[in-house]
C-alpha cells in the first residue's frame, strides 16, 4: 500500500528521491573523491615518499665546516640500519678523485662509488646487476656516453681490472646521496675511503608513513642533543611533504563532507515535508483506514514504510551516482575508471546509511502526525 | 439488544462558542433493525453517527454495544471493536484510490494472516453487489454508484454486526441512490444491524424506523416507541450551517 501511494505521487516521489540521492551522492562521492585524491598524490610522490637518506657532514661541495665534522662510521652505520630495521639499504662510500695528470685523456669515470645493494637504488637502463654484487662496474648513463663506454667494456678501477656489467640511469634532485655524476659503481668492499668510511645510505622504506618514522627516529638518534658538533647528519625524506598533503587532505575532506551532510539535512527536510504535505492530504483517507480498524501504529508503520522505500531508493540512486562520478574522477586522477579504493566501500556504505537514515528520521513526524488523527474525520467527507 | 445510548450528548468548544451537536439522546437499537436517521442540516447525525461507531465520545452520556459501555474501552480496544462488529460506508465513499476495487474491499483485513481467504470473500461481496466485471478497476474508473457499492462491499467484508452508513446516497442522484440503498439492504444479512443517516425522506420509507434529529434531539415517529422529548429551554446555541464541504 506505501508503494503505491508512493506510486501515486509519482513525480513528487521523484524530486524527493532525486534530492535524497544528490546528497547520497555529495556524502558518498567527496569521499571517493577523496580517497582517488590522496592515491593520486601518494602516485605522483612516486617511491621518493618511501625513502629516507643518510648523508653524512661535509660532503656536499658547499658546507664549510668549523671543527671535524662527525664520521658516518661503522658504529652510525649500524645505528642506521638497524633504525631502519628490514627495509632495503644502499650503504654508499665515495672515493677520492682519481688524479688526472696534465694532458693525460680521461677515458674511464674519476670518480668511484663504492655501494651496497645498488638494485634498490638504481634503475638500470642496460645490462644486468649481478644477483651477487661482488664485482663488476656499473656505469650511469653519463659516463657511458663520455667515455663511449658500454656492457662489456673493461675500465681499471684502483688498478683492478674490471667489467661493466649495467648503465643505470642518475638519479636526479640535490637530496641524492647516491647521485652518480659520471661515477663508477663499485662493490663498497673493493674500494677503501681515505677521508669518510660513508657517504651516506639510502633506506628504502615500505610506504610513506614508515618512512616518516623511520626519518623522525634517525634525527633524534644522529643528531640528537646529546651530539656535540655543530655540523649534522644531514636525514632527508619526504615526511613533510606527506604531512602537508595529508593535512590539506583531512581539511579538503572534512569540508566536503561537511557540505555533503548539510544537503542530506537538506534533502530529508524536503522528504519530511512531502510526506507532511501527502499525510495532510490523505487525512480523510488515514481517518477511513482508522474507522475500518487500522490502529495507530499500523498508520504509523505504512507511512514510515513509505519513507524507508524512498530512503532505500534514494540511497540505492545516490550510490549509483556516486560510483558513476567515482569512475569519473578517478579517471582523471589516477587515469583507470575503475581503480576504486579499497576504502570507497566505507564511504559508499556510509553514504548509503545516512540516505536511508535521513528519510526515515524525515518519516518519523509526518507519520506520528499521521497516527493521530482522530478517525470521526473520516466521516466529515 | 445491540446498541443503546442513554442521554448522550456531545458538546464541541470551538472558536465561536460551543455548540451542543447532540442533546440528551436516548435510543435503543435491536440486532437485525435498518434505522434510518434523517434531520435537517447541522442536526447532529453524524455526530450521533460517530459515536454509535466508536469513532468518537460522547461528553455526556453512556453507548452500549452488545450489552458493554464503550466507555471501558481503551483506543486500542475500540479500534478493535471498530473492525470486528462495525462496518463503515461513507458518503464520500473513502476509497482509497491507489487500490483496486478488489483491494479496497480487502482493505480492512488487509493486515490479516490470511490474504486469500480475504480474497474469496471480498470477490463474493462484489459479486453480489454486482461487480464481478470491475475486480482491477481503481476508483477513478469507477461511477459514483459503483464507487458506493465497493465502499458497501468493503463495509461488509468483516462481517459486522452493524453498519453505520452516513449519507451513502448523498453524492449519488435519486435512481442511483435508491438503488445503492436497496443492494445495502439486499447484500446486508438479516442479523446484521443497519443504521442510516440520509437526507431523503423517501429511501427513510425503507427502513423499519426513523429517528427524527432536530436540533440535537430526538422527535419519535414511525413504528418506534415513544421515547419521551423532555421539555428543554431552547437557549442551546445550534447552528443550521451546513457542515459539509
Ligand atoms: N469537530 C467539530 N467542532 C465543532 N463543532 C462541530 C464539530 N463537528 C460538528 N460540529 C457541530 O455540530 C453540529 C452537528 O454536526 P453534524 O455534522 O453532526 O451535523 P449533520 O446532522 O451531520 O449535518 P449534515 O446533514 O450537514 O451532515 C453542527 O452544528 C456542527 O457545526
Ligand atoms: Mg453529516
Amino acid at each position: 500500500m506505501a508503494q503505491r501511494n508512493l506510486q501515486r505521487a509519482k513525480g513528487r516521489t521523484a524530486l524527493a528521491v532525486l534530492t535524497v540521492a544528490v546528497g547520497v551522492l555529495a556524502v558518498g562521492g567527496l569521499g571517493v573523491f577523496g580517497l582517488a585524491f590522496e592515491e593520486n598524490q601518494t602516485q605522483n610522490l612516486g617511491d621518493i615518499a618511501n625513502q629516507v637518506r643518510v648523508e653524512a657532514p661535509g660532503q656536499s661541495s658547499f658546507a664549510i665546516g668549523d671543527g671535524d665534522p662527525p664520521e658516518l662510521s661503522e658504529k652510525r652505520l649500524n645505528q642506521i640500519k638497524r633504525i631502519a630495521g628490514n627495509a632495503e639499504t644502499t650503504v654508499i662510500r665515495q672515493v677520492d678523485r682519481k688524479r688526472v695528470q696534465p694532458g693525460e685523456k680521461m677515458t674511464s669515470p674519476t670518480r668511484v662509488l663504492g655501494v651496497t645493494n645498488p638494485k634498490a637504488t638504481y634503475n638500470v637502463v642496460r645490462g644486468e646487476i649481478p644477483e651477487n654484487w661482488e664485482s663488476g662496474v656499473i656505469i650511469d648513463t653519463q659516463s657511458a656516453t663520455i667515455f663511449e663506454l658500454d656492457i662489456g667494456d673493461p675500465i681499471t678501477i684502483d688498478g683492478r681490472l674490471q667489467e661493466v656489467t649495467a648503465v643505470v640511469e642518475q638519479p636526479g634532485g640535490r637530496f641524492s646521496v647516491e647521485r652518480t655524476s659520471a661515477a663508477a659503481l663499485v662493490p663498497l668492499d673493493l674500494v677503501r675511503s681515505t677521508t669518510n668510511p660513508y657517504r651516506g645510505v639510502v633506506i628504502h622504506a615500505k610506504n610513506s608513513f614508515a618512512a616518516g618514522e623511520i626519518a623522525t627516529e634517525l634525527k633524534s638518534e644522529l643528531n640528537g642533543p646529546l651530539s656535540e658538533n655543530e655540523q649534522t647528519f644531514e636525514v632527508s625524506s619526504r615526511q613533510d611533504d606527506i604531512e602537508s598533503i595529508d593535512q590539506q587532505f583531512t581539511s579538503t575532506n572534512t569540508f566536503l563532507l561537511g557540505v555533503g551532510t548539510i544537503s542530506l539535512i537538506i534533502a530529508g527536510i524536503s522528504i519530511g515535508n512531502l510526506q507532511l504535505m501527502s499525510a495532510r492530504e490523505r487525512r480523510e483517507e488515514i481517518g477511513v483506514l482508522r474507522a475500518v480498524g487500522y490502529g495507530r501504529t499500523d498508520i504509523l508503520a505504512i507511512i514510515l514504510i513509505e519513507a524507508v522505500i524512498m530512503g532505500l531508493l534514494a540511497a540505492i540512486c545516490g550510490v549509483g551516482l556516486t560510483v558513476g562520478a567515482g569512475m569519473l574522477i578517478n579517471n582523471l586522477l589516477l587515469a583507470a575508471p575503475l581503480a576504486f579504493q579499497p576504502d570507497t566501500v566505507i564511504y559508499l556504505g556510509v553514504a548509503f546509511a545516512f540516505g536511508v537514515v535521513i528519510c526515515v528520521l524525515a518519516g518519523l513526524y509526518p507519520a506520528w502526525r499521521a497516527s493521530r488523527e482522530r478517525p470521526v474525520e473520516a466521516l466529515r467527507g | 439488544m445491540l446498541l443503546t445510548g442513554e442521554n448522550l450528548t456531545k458538546r464541541f468548544a470551538g472558536g465561536s462558542g460551543t455548540v451542543d451537536a447532540l442533546n440528551g439522546i436516548n435510543v435503543q437499537i435491536n440486532t437485525g433493525e435498518f434505522v434510518t436517521v434523517v434531520g435537517p442540516s447541522g442536526s447532529g447525525k453524524s455526530t450521533l453517527l460517530s459515536i454509535f461507531g466508536l469513532l468518537d465520545v460522547p461528553s455526556k452520556g453512556t453507548v452500549c454495544l452488545h450489552d458493554t459501555d464503550i466507555e471501558q474501552y481503551n483506543h486500542r480496544e475500540r479500534t478493535r471493536v471498530r473492525k470486528e462488529t462495525i462496518g463503515f460506508v461513507f458518503q464520500s465513499y473513502g476509497l482509497i484510490p491507489t487500490l483496486t476495487a478488489l483491494e479496497n474491499v480487502a482493505v480492512p483485513r488487509l493486515l490479516d494472516s490470511d490474504p486469500a481467504a480475504t480474497e474469496r470473500r471480498a470477490k463474493e461481496l462484489l459479486g453480489k453487489v454486482g461487480l464481478s466485471n470491475r475486480l482491477k478497476h481503481y476508483p477513478d474508473e469507477l461511477s459514483g454508484g459503483q464507487k458506493q457499492r465497493v465502499s458497501i462491499a468493503r463495509a461488509l467484508v468483516n462481517e459486522p454486526a452493524l453498519v453505520l452508513a452516513d449519507e451513502p446516497t448523498g453524492n449519488l442522484d435519486r435512481d442511483t441512490g435508491e438503488r445503492v440503498f436497496k443492494e445495502l439492504l439486499a447484500v446486508t444479512g438479516d442479523d446484521v444491524t443497519i443504521v442510516a443517516v440520509t437526507h431523503d425522506e423517501y429511501l427513510a420509507e425503507f427502513s423499519d424506523r426513523v429517528l427524527r434529529l432536530i436540533d440535537g434531539r430526538l422527535k419519535t415517529s414511525g413504528t418506534d416507541t415513544e421515547i419521551p422529548v423532555s421539555e428543554q429551554t431552547s437557549e442551546t446555541p445550534t447552528d443550521g450551517g451546513v457542515n459539509h464541504p
